[in-house]
C-alpha cells in the first residue's frame, strides 16, 4: 500500500510538473495550433524557416489528404508556416 | 478461426487508402499523441509471449479522432495459449486526451484511461490508467507512461508501473527506439515484479505504418521474450 500511495505523488507530482510550466507563454494561432496538431501525428514537426512559401505550398499539396486537411485548415497552416519565413 | 482474422483485416484495407495515420513508435509505450479529428485508423496488434508456455494475442483496434485533441477506440481481443483452443478474449474500450499542443508544457502531458471486459466472466475485468508524458527535442521523442491498473470482479489486484521510450526519427518514414516496461503486481500480499527492455523499429510508407519491437525479461518474474508487431492502416 506504502509503494501505491508513493506511486500515486510521483505521477501526481509528474503530472502537475508537466501542465502547469509552459514553456512558451506567447499565445499560439489558429495555424500553428494546426501545425503543431495534424503534422506531429506522423513525424516531428519540420521548421517553418526551412522552406520557402512556394514549396510548403507544394508540401500540403502533398500532405492534405493524409493530413484530413480542410481548405480553411491548409489555408491556416500555410499563412503559419509562409508568415514564419518573413 | 485466425486465418479468418487476418484475411478480414487484409480485405477490410483493400478498401481503404487514403487517409492519415496514428504512428507508434513504440509496441508498449505510447508517445504524446492523437488521432486527428475526423480521422479513422484501423490497427492489428501481435503479441508472442515466450515463456514455459508460450502464448499468443492479438487485437483489432478502430480508433475515432473526436477532436483534435481526444480520440476513441474500441478492441476486439483474441488469443491463444499452448495447448489451448484460439479464443475471443476481451472487448476493450480505450480513451485519450492531449492536455495541449505539442511543445507546449515541459513536458507533454496526455491521460489515458481503458476499461477491459473478458468475455470468460470468471476472469477479472480490468480499469487502467496511464499518464503519457512526451518531450520531442529534434529527432529525438521521449516518452514515459505511469501506469495503474485495477482488476476486479471477479476478485481485486492492482499492477502499478511504467513504459517508457527513447526513439529516434532517422526520416519520416525510418525511427528506431529502446523501450523498457514493468508492472509490479499486489495480490494476496504477494508482489510479483515483470520487467523487459528491448529495441523497437518503424516503417511508415503511404497510409500503412508497421512497427516491431522485442523485449527481454529482466526480473523472475518475467517471461523470457515477448515480441509485439503493430500494422496501422488510416481509413
Amino acid at each position: 500500500m506504502r509503494k501505491a500511495i508513493i506511486f500515486g505523488l510521483v505521477v501526481a507530482a509528474l503530472f502537475l510538473i508537466a501542465c502547469t510550466t509552459q514553456i512558451n507563454s506567447r499565445p499560439l494561432s489558429e495555424g500553428e495550433k494546426l501545425f503543431r496538431s495534424k503534422c506531429a501525428s506522423c513525424h516531428r514537426l519540420p521548421d517553418p524557416v526551412s522552406r520557402d512559401a512556394k514549396q510548403w505550398e507544394d508540401v500540403l499539396a502533398k500532405h492534405e489528404k493524409r493530413a484530413r486537411l480542410t481548405p480553411e485548415a491548409k489555408r491556416l497552416i500555410l499563412t503559419h508556416l509562409q508568415g514564419a519565413e518573413n | 478461426m485466425r486465418n479468418i482474422l487476418i484475411v478480414s483485416v487484409l480485405f477490410i484495407s483493400l478498401f481503404f487508402s487514403n487517409s492519415h495515420a496514428d504512428r507508434r513508435h513504440f509496441v508498449w509505450t505510447y508517445q504524446y499523441m492523437t488521432l486527428p479529428a475526423g480521422a479513422t485508423e484501423l490497427e492489428f496488434y501481435q503479441t508472442t509471449k515466450i515463456s514455459g508456455k508460450d502464448s499468443w494475442e492479438y487485437r483489432i483496434e478502430v480508433e475515432q479522432g473526436l477532436t483534435d485533441r481526444w480520440d476513441f477506440s474500441v478492441y476486439q481481443i483474441f488469443s491463444q495459449n499452448e495447448d489451448e483452443p484460439f479464443r475471443w478474449d476481451a472487448v476493450k474500450f480505450r480513451t485519450r486526451y492531449r492536455f495541449g499542443e505539442t511543445g507546449k508544457y515541459i513536458l507533454d502531458p496526455l491521460l489515458y484511461l481503458e476499461y477491459d471486459r473478458k468475455l470468460d466472466f470468471s476472469d477479472p475485468n480490468k480499469l487502467e490508467a496511464k499518464l503519457i508524458l512526451g518531450k520531442q527535442i529534434d529527432a529525438v521523442n521521449l516518452a514515459l507512461n505511469p501506469v495503474y491498473e485495477y482488476h476486479f470482479a471477479p476478485g481485486k489486484s492492482h499492477e502499478l508501473g511504467f513504459d517508457m521510450g527513447v526513439s529516434y526519427e532517422f526520416s519520416p518514414k525510418f525511427i528506431a527506439g529502446v523501450e523498457t516496461t514493468s508492472r509490479m503486481e499486489f495480490e494476496d500480499e504477494e508482489t510479483e515484479i515483470g520487467s523487459y527492455v528491448g529495441p523497437t523499429v518503424s516503417f511508415a510508407t503511404g497510409n500503412w505504418w508497421y512497427t516491431i519491437g522485442a523485449a527481454f525479461g529482466v526480473t523472475k518474474h518475467s517471461d523470457n521474450v515477448r515480441v509485439r508487431f503493430l500494422m496501422g492502416i488510416g481509413l
